[in-house]
């Protein structure tokens, strides 16, 4: 109940009930004693002129002195009567009442000294007018019907009852429709803006109403609505620009421990390559001593030979891995041959990368020169050798590596993918694995992402790869199709004669 | 006949080293530290001194330095086990990458052979330190 209550609608009708339990009766009561009161005293006025009159006729006509005359006079008066609403007349004179002969007896003894409208229950209202007559006590007595004024009274009183139930019924209905009338935009209101407040911010707050306070509340919340969206917009840009940031930290921070790792690798890679040098270096030279003592012609000497090659060998990868971790001396970018230094970290691909691989190079001697970071371009082409080797290393497959000059110029397609023409050294590493699902080929460069299982690889190789071509001023492209292999190519500006820096030596 | 000490802390290099250089013909001589060598060449001097650079104690660019300081006729080649660019063949301009090989050339060795290196290169540049 008291649910019900607390809606407009209820509430306006509760009060207007109130207001009219209040007004309604009074209203009534007011009516009906203007109209009683002015009924009564016209009746009265009435009847005393009525009365007044006949005294005055009576005084003045010497009527009293003669009792037959009197009773005469009173007949008349009856019968005058009969076609008014008098009902009752004597004429006292002393002590002794006169009386119309036409009267009814019953009416003898109905006089009554009260004078009040309407309270005697007989409907008549009785009044006494002293008669001025000289020598005489004489007073009239009459007595009027009051019948049909009351009769009158009593319609006015149902009239009233009935104009003032009409007006309740008619204003409560019509309090019904205003109720409705206000509560519609209400609701719509109150729907729009739960529309709003669950997150369709589409939604305009449509209400249809000439009410002004309804079409201002529409237009302010309106405009809440779009302060809100503007909050939340700049919410979720900030929140956006967070959580870049945080995921730049953490890449940084990824790095960061990566070269770190890098740093104690190199050190000790140092301390494991000095070691195996030594040892390397009596291997060597007692293979040769044993040589030399050997007969040209024995059969021992093609054994001792190829130790000795495989020696060598083991010193070269044992170079490549110190070179490859560790720092330069001096750090920078030198124009540099990029055939040779491709040539050298190809000694420790060849070394890292099973038999099942098939490793085929074309490597152009006369290809350019660009200036790099050594180390970062043989830690680039690890990576891509290291990518592509996991795209075969189920089946086994073949490792392609190319080394060219190209000149990108105004008419090549790459200008789209953003190369500034010119001359380029390009690295081709191609792989005969199972190729880039070209959903994914936007991603392979992003930091973390893998496609290999979980433990398999950072994610970070292919990001380290792109960020050293792109800080070389370069770009790496990806040809793939799925099920027949990948081949990254690594486009590196070729170093200008102006920008080649002094090599350094001695 | 060009006289050679060697220096350098691993027996078997040592061992090595002079197995080779006395079949060469040179007159050899070995030690296994720093200050080792520099009495020996005291009593003894040599034409070419081979040191190892990196040993525990007086490490070889330390003993180089005194060596140049007492010596300044003797030739000194360091040999070294920290590699760099490049083959096994002597190169007298190979890049340096080394910090201590940069300090050995500092120090003033007069050539730089980088571990493992085969007894042919050995030679030509013992011979070629004594040739002029």
């Amino acid at each position: 109940m008291a649910g019900k209550l607390s809606t407009l609608r209820a509430r306006l009708i509760v009060v207007a009930l109130a207001v009219h339990a209040m007004l309604l009766p009074a209203l009534f009561f007011g009516v009906m004693f203007i109209v009683e009161n002015s009924h009564r005293d016209v009746f009265v006025n009435d009847v005393r002129t009525h009365s007044r009159f006949l005294a005055d006729i009576l005084s003045s006509q010497q009527i009293i002195d003669s009792s037959e005359d009197l009773i005469a006079w009173l007949d008349w008066l009856d019968s005058v009567f009969l076609g008014s609403n008098g009902v009752y007349a004597e004429v006292l004179i002393g002590e002794q009442r006169f009386f119309s002969t036409l009267m009814d007896e019953a009416y003898f003894d109905k006089f009554q000294e009260d004078f009040r409208f309407g309270d005697h229950g007989d409907d008549v209202y009785y009044l006494s007018m002293p008669l001025d007559i000289p020598r005489h006590q004489a007073i009239l007595r009459l007595g009027f019907d009051e019948g049909l004024i009351l009769e009158e009274i009593r319609r006015t009183r149902l009239r009233t009852i009935y104009g003032l139930s009409a007006y309740l019924v008619i204003s409560l209905l019509l309090l019904m429709l205003l109720a409705v009338r206000l509560t519609r935009p209400l609701r719509t209101l109150q729907r729009d803006s739960r529309a709003i407040a669950s997150g369709d911010y589409d939604t305009r707050l449509r209400v249809s109403t000439k009410v002004r306070e309804f079409r201002e509340l529409a237009t302010d919340l309106d405009l809440m609505r779009d302060t809100l969206v503007g909050v939340n917009e700049r919410l979720r840009a900030e929140i956006s620009e967070h959580l870049a940031t945080e995921q730049q930290r953490q890449t940084l921070q990824a790095q960061l421990h990566h070269a770190m790792r890098l740093e104690t690798v190199g050190t000790l890679a140092s301390g494991i390559a000095h070691e195996f040098n030594n040892i390397l270096l009596p291997i060597i030279l007692y293979t040769d001593l044993a040589l030399e003592d050997l007969p040209q012609d024995s059969p021992i000497r093609g054994n001792l030979e190829r130790v000795k090659k495989l020696a060598n060998r083991a010193k070269e990868v044992i170079d490549e891995i110190l070179t490859f971790s560790r720092k330069t001396v001096e750090p920078g970018r030198e124009s540099s041959d990029v055939a040779s230094i491709l040539k050298e970290t190809l000694v420790l691909v060849r070394a890292l990368i099973p038999a099942t691989i098939d490793i085929q190079t074309n490597i152009d001697e006369k290809s350019g020169r660009v200036l790099v970071e050594a180390t970062e371009v043989q830690q680039l082409i690890m990576n891509l050798c290291s990518n592509a080797f996991q795209a075969m290393a189920e089946k086994g497959g073949r490792l392609t590596i190319d080394v060219c000059d190209v000149a990108i110029d105004e008419d090549s397609d790459h200008i789209s993918r953003g190369l500034v023409p010119g001359h380029y050294v390009r690295i081709s590493v191609g792989d005969s694995g199972q190729g880039i699902d070209p959903v994914i080929r936007e991603r392979i460069f992003e930091p973390f992402f893998t496609t290999g299982e979980v433990g398999k690889g950072t994610g970070l190789g292919l990001s380290v790869v792109h960020g050293i071509v792109v800080s070389h001023g370069g770009d790496i492209l990806v040809d793939s199709t799925p099920g027949h292999g990948s081949t990254f190519h690594v486009y590196l500006p070729q170093a200008t004669l102006s920008s080649e820096l002094p090599a350094g030596r001695d | 006949m060009p006289r050679v000490l060697i220096i350098d802390d691993e027996e078997d290099i040592r061992d090595a080293l002079y197995d080779v250089l006395n079949r060469a013909g040179f007159e050899v001589d070995v030690a296994s530290t720093g200050d080792e060598g520099i009495d020996k060449l005291r009593s003894k001097p040599a034409d070419v001194i081979v040191t190892d650079i990196i040993m525990p104690g007086k490490d070889g660019v330390a003993t180089i330095k005194e060596i140049r300081k007492e010596f300044s006729g003797a030739k000194i080649i360091a040999i070294s086990g920290g590699g760099n660019f490049g083959s096994n063949a002597y190169e007298p301009n190979a890049i340096k990458t080394t910090a201590y090989l940069a300090a050995a050339d500092e120090a003033g060795a007069d050539l730089i052979l980088s571990k493992p290196f085969d007894r042919e290169a050995l030679i030509k540049a013992i011979r070629d330190l004594t040739a002029g």
